[in-house]
């Protein structure tokens, strides 16, 4: 573990944190990484997760996510260097026989295995075809059960469905809503093998969940032939793309957690916090709730959380 | 239904207030950042209106290259004057005033004369059809010279004007100010020091900047000044660019100690101190960007100033944040990934 440095957040300062962005705002990432340990003395993340745009991609597929082979080693060579596990979110629900043959997937599953400091690099998988095919193939790497898996087989809420998927996979992927399911959690053995998302922007109780994953899941698979116009229909209405519903809706304003329930969480013996955000324009986002969610912010501290966002951002961007 | 019954915009709106009501409720907000971000600023313009009005701003401020402004990085070139009068127009249609910061503190009687600049202030005052718009001056050369060419343009006095001061700075100094001018900024100094501020007559009248990144105690602002001043008039000289640069590291303005915090280091205000000037009367705050490379930063600190990260409301905050910084760029790779060469310019 990294001495603490009094720049690492007051409440948390041990947390493992998993963020996302791998393929995709890599360079961003890994210039967070470099400003918190050349200036601040500190690492501030261990993991980084995501995919690039393939068949056993899911969670998020979108055109930003192409990339090149030389991109991605290249990627995954700057994670390797600073010691940062990449997690592959290969965590297409719909997987057959058939799909395991992917030469990208299987190259990036090589490239894990190949350049793996920390022991710790895994693959997040949703389909049972595809974590058996790992397993057999690639048996150094380590297995994470995706969100999509425990929401789409039905096991939110279930202590039995978290207790068999803690015995099948190295680590276990909470649901989003179940972050908040304090009874559950308290009932989890290996606290430290559960991962919790704590910065989810959509709404909370989404009926429409599983359907999206699905979704994700069928397009990934057909990505330039898919039509997702129906689900965007109900996207539509659903409020998770309407500010107002997320800010003040008594039932499903946003399920990022503030402050006093990832203490709580954290108060409880979980560890291993994940933030999402590979989905968006640009790496923006993801940077910002990097600086608010590692960085100390408590009273005294605040004045030095406003200066050292603004040097890192100066850092990063040229003049304009 | 009764006619006392809030609609649902009402409704929401008055949740929304929740977000902002333990923290400078009715502040009025100006954003740096114009004749230089300005789309971005349009973006962030447009996504406050639509989802939190609370903190849309009332004005936008900005410099444009000329003998009575500085640059605090490259030499910017001029805009021209359609360009300006476009862009004035824009704001006036989305009735937000606009702030030209004249922030030269040096300026001699012959640059008084640059008509340039001069085009500059009357295009702002002609266009004026909202009735917000000001220039923000730190030289009272400048301001009187304004004042008999334009008698009723508002003038602002800018920090800049405080910081050449070579007197104490008291509340007398700034009531004596606020007789001259419009409306005055407080020094960074100084909006952390209750005996002055609490001691200035008419509060509703001064301005804040409140993310300052220099330091609280620089002994060397005045030089800085002078040096970027002498860097306007000789834009070619590069030994200014390398005094400068000396001068900054001699200072130690970018150095971060990794073994001990930093606490207040910085000009920028905390919440705590943002609030005891509002508890003083003062309404008016300026998130500056001249000291930005970048419009990024003008947004992390658009989005640390205006919004209130007490912990139980931390997350509706960082929803407000993400959900506007990711309107920035079109759903593409606009910024690259792939590790190609980047720098650390800003490092020591």
């Amino acid at each position: 573990m990294n001495p603490v440095s009094p720049y690492q957040h007051q409440i948390w300062p041990d947390a493992v944190w998993d963020v996302s962005g791998a393929f995709v705002n890599d360079r961003e990432l890994v210039a967070f990484h470099d400003f918190c340990t050349l200036l601040l003395g500190f690492s501030p993340f261990n993991i980084v997760h995501g995919a690039p745009l393939c068949i056993w991609n899911s969670g998020r597929v979108l055109r930003q996510l192409m990339c090149d082979a030389e991109e991605m080693r290249a990627a995954g060579i700057a994670y390797e260097q600073r010691n940062i596990a990449l997690y592959l979110t290969f965590t297409n629900l719909i997987l057959q026989e058939q799909h395991l043959k992917d030469a990208l997937g299987n190259a990036l599953l090589t490239f894990a295995r190949n350049h793996n400091p920390t022991k710790r690099n895994a693959a997040i998988v949703a389909s049972d075809v595809l974590r058996a095919h790992i397993r057999k193939e690639y048996p150094e790497l380590r297995l994470v059960s995706s969100i999509l898996k425990i929401t789409n087989g039905g096991g939110k809420g279930k202590l039995d469905v978290y207790k068999r998927l803690a015995d099948e996979y190295d680590e276990v992927m909470v649901h989003p809503d179940d972050v908040l399911n304090y009874d559950l959690l308290e009932k989890l053995e290996d606290k430290e093998r559960h991962i919790l998302l704590v910065n989810e922007y959509c709404i909370r109780q989404c009926p429409l969940r599983p359907l999206h994953y699905k979704t994700l899941s069928e397009s990934a698979l057909d990505f330039l032939g898919y039509d997702g116009s129906e689900f965007d229909k109900k996207q539509n209405t659903n409020g998770c793309r309407d500010l107002n519903t997320l800010l003040t809706h008594p039932k499903h304003s946003v399920l990022a957690l503030n402050t006093p329930e990832i203490q709580k969480l954290y108060d409880m013996g979980f560890r291993h916090f994940k933030m999402q955000g590979r989905g968006h324009a640009n790496a923006s986002a993801i940077l910002f709730d990097l600086l608010r969610l590692v960085l100390r912010n408590d009273a005294p501290a605040e004045n030095a959380l406003h200066a050292v966002g603004q040097r890192f951002w100066e850092s990063i961007l040229p003049i304009r | 239904m009764s006619t006392n019954t809030p609609s649902n915009n009402e409704a929401t709106a008055e949740k929304l207030r929740e977000l902002t009501a333990d923290y400078l409720p009715d502040a009025l907000w100006t954003f740096g950042g114009a004749f230089r971000f300005d789309s971005s600023l349009q973006v962030i313009l447009t996504g406050m209106s639509a989802f939190f009005p609370l903190r849309k701003p009332n004005r936008v401020a900005g410099t444009i290259p000329c003998s009575w402004s500085l640059d605090w990085f490259v030499q910017r070139r001029p805009m021209p004057l359609a360009e300006y009068a476009q862009l004035l127009e824009k704001y006036a249609q989305q009735n937000i005033g606009v702030l030209l910061v004249l922030d030269n503190p040096c300026i001699t009687a012959d640059q008084l004369n640059d008509t340039y600049a001069l085009t500059l202030v009357d295009e702002l005052y002609k266009r004026d059809r909202i009735r917000k718009n000001a220039v923000c001056v730190a030289s009272d050369l400048l301001a009187e010279h304004l004042r008999a060419r334009l008698p009723h343009l508002a003038i602002v006095c800018h920090p800049n004007r405080l910081v050449f001061e070579q007197n104490r700075r008291t509340a007398q100094l700034y009531n004596s100010l606020l007789q001259q001018y419009t409306r005055v900024c407080l020094h960074p100094a100084d909006a952390v020091r209750p005996s002055i501020y609490s001691g200035i007559s008419e509060p509703g009248r001064i301005e804040v900047v409140i993310n300052d990144p220099c330091q609280r105690t620089c002994p060397v602002r005045r030089e800085h000044m002078r040096l970027l001043a002498e860097m306007r008039s000789n834009p070619y000289n590069t030994q200014l660019m390398a005094q400068r640069e000396a001068l900054i590291t001699r200072n130690g303005c970018h150095k971060v100690n990794a073994k001990t915090l930093q606490q207040k280091l910085s000009c920028n205000l905390t919440r705590e101190e943002a609030k005891a000037l509002y508890a003083a009367g003062i309404r008016s705050f300026i998130i500056q960007s001249n000291q930005f490379r970048n419009e990024m930063t003008l947004l992390w600190d658009i989005f640390q100033c205006t919004l209130d990260y007490s912990p139980e409301i931390d997350n509706k905050a960082a929803v407000i944040a993400t959900s506007l910084m990711a309107q920035f760029g079109a759903p593409t790779n606009s910024m690259p990934s792939g590790l190609r060469k980047f720098s650390f310019s800003n490092y020591e």
